[in-house]
């Protein structure tokens, strides 16, 4: 005997990630128009999304784009680190929940800036000042309250910041670009279901609960006993 | 001449021939004044991840320049400059296909033993 069913569709923890980088691909171009109407420079809410890349900064590594000028935006990368199953509040039949990490890394590059009026732009300090900016967009849009349950309420329990880490991505330092990154470790707490065995119906009972005039409940039991 | 000497002068050969490995750099200090050197330069896609040893992308430049030829152009040494109200030590050279590109300094390693510096560079956007 074998599970009838075919497994297709994914588990929450897929489910829970992806929604966790389309919210904030949906908050950056929200932001960017909000900031637009109020006549502030857009890019400054401007960020990448990315699920699940063992190595998105390297984007940011790219010489083309220091030929061309093209602006680098910060790269934000989500991917699923961990999960813990509490048993407290699960069952071995049907629904497991899990309490998972998922790692929010964000990365920024910057270089070396002329700066007309005299003087420069250190690279690491804007490579840094700029992936603190995206973290603060990162979280303020993960803690919102609109985002409580990302939005999959009855699924996800809640959500939270665990930690936030600054690191450098590998050899980083020793690149024409300073690339700086920042960890948020965001907690999710959430319901896991699982292929359930088809069941036989071994007797019917049905049972009519009503209150009598006086006051009593009455439970009326109607059932084929064999 | 001593040795040590004769090793600074062959520098002429090691680091400035133009036959052999030599490229035009166009050095910049801090207070504007610029020099065309030729010295040997790098910019390369690859790094080796110290922990694994295993090779990854990212992109290192640098420089080496003859100090004394540094001099003879009213130069200084380079060093890297953490000052935000200063302009760092700017080096211009051409890719091997031909595009100009500027960086900066990130760090300074003057050898006056023979009389090299060596710096790794920083892409330095203008203005």
């Amino acid at each position: 005997m074998s599970i009838p069913t075919l497994i297709d569709a994914p588990d929450t923890f897929e489910v829970v990630r992806d929604k966790i980088a389309a919210i904030l691909a949906l908050e950056t171009t929200s932001q960017q128009a909000l900031a637009l109407a109020a006549s502030k420079n857009p890019d400054l809410w401007k960020f990448l999304v990315y699920t699940e890349r063992s190595n998105p900064w390297e984007l940011l590594t790219s010489d083309t784009d220091l030929l061309s000028g093209e602006i680098r935006y910060p790269i934000i990368n989500v991917a699923y680190d961990l999960g813990n199953f509490d048993y407290s509040v699960s069952n071995t039949s049907s629904q497991q929940v899990e309490i998972a990490n998922y790692n929010i890394d964000i990365y920024g590059s910057a270089v070396q800036a002329d700066v007309v009026a005299g003087g420069h732009i250190p690279a690491d300090l804007a490579a840094v000042q700029l992936v603190h900016r995206t973290a603060r967009l990162a979280r303020a849009i993960l803690m919102s309250s609109l985002y409580t349950y990302l939005e999959l309420r009855g699924t996800v329990w809640y959500r939270r910041v665990q930690s936030k880490i600054s690191f450098l991505p590998i050899d980083a330092e020793a690149t024409v670009q300073n690339v700086k990154a920042l960890r948020i470790i965001l907690e999710v707490k959430f319901t896991e279901l699982a292929p359930q065995a088809a069941t036989e119906e071994l007797q019917s009972i049905f049972t009519t609960i009503s209150r009598s005039e006086d006051g009593a409940i009455l439970a009326v039991l109607d059932s084929d006993v064999t | 001449m001593s040795l040590r000497a004769l090793a600074e002068a062959d520098l002429a050969t090691v680091l400035e021939d133009e036959i052999g490995f030599g490229w035009d750099i166009t050095v910049t200090d801090p207070d504007g004044n610029t020099g065309d050197l030729v010295g040997m330069s790098g910019d390369i896609g690859i790094l080796i991840d110290q922990e694994t040893g295993v090779a990854v992308a990212g992109r290192q430049a640098h420089v080496s320049l003859r100090i004394s030829t540094l001099a003879s152009k009213g130069l200084g040494v380079p060093v890297a400059i953490a000052d935000p109200l200063l302009k760092p030590w700017r080096f211009t050279f051409k890719t091997i296909s031909g595009t100009s590109c500027t960086f900066a300094v990130r760090d300074a390693m003057p050898d006056q033993t023979v009389g090299i510096v060596t710096c790794t560079l920083e892409h330095y956007a203008s203005a």
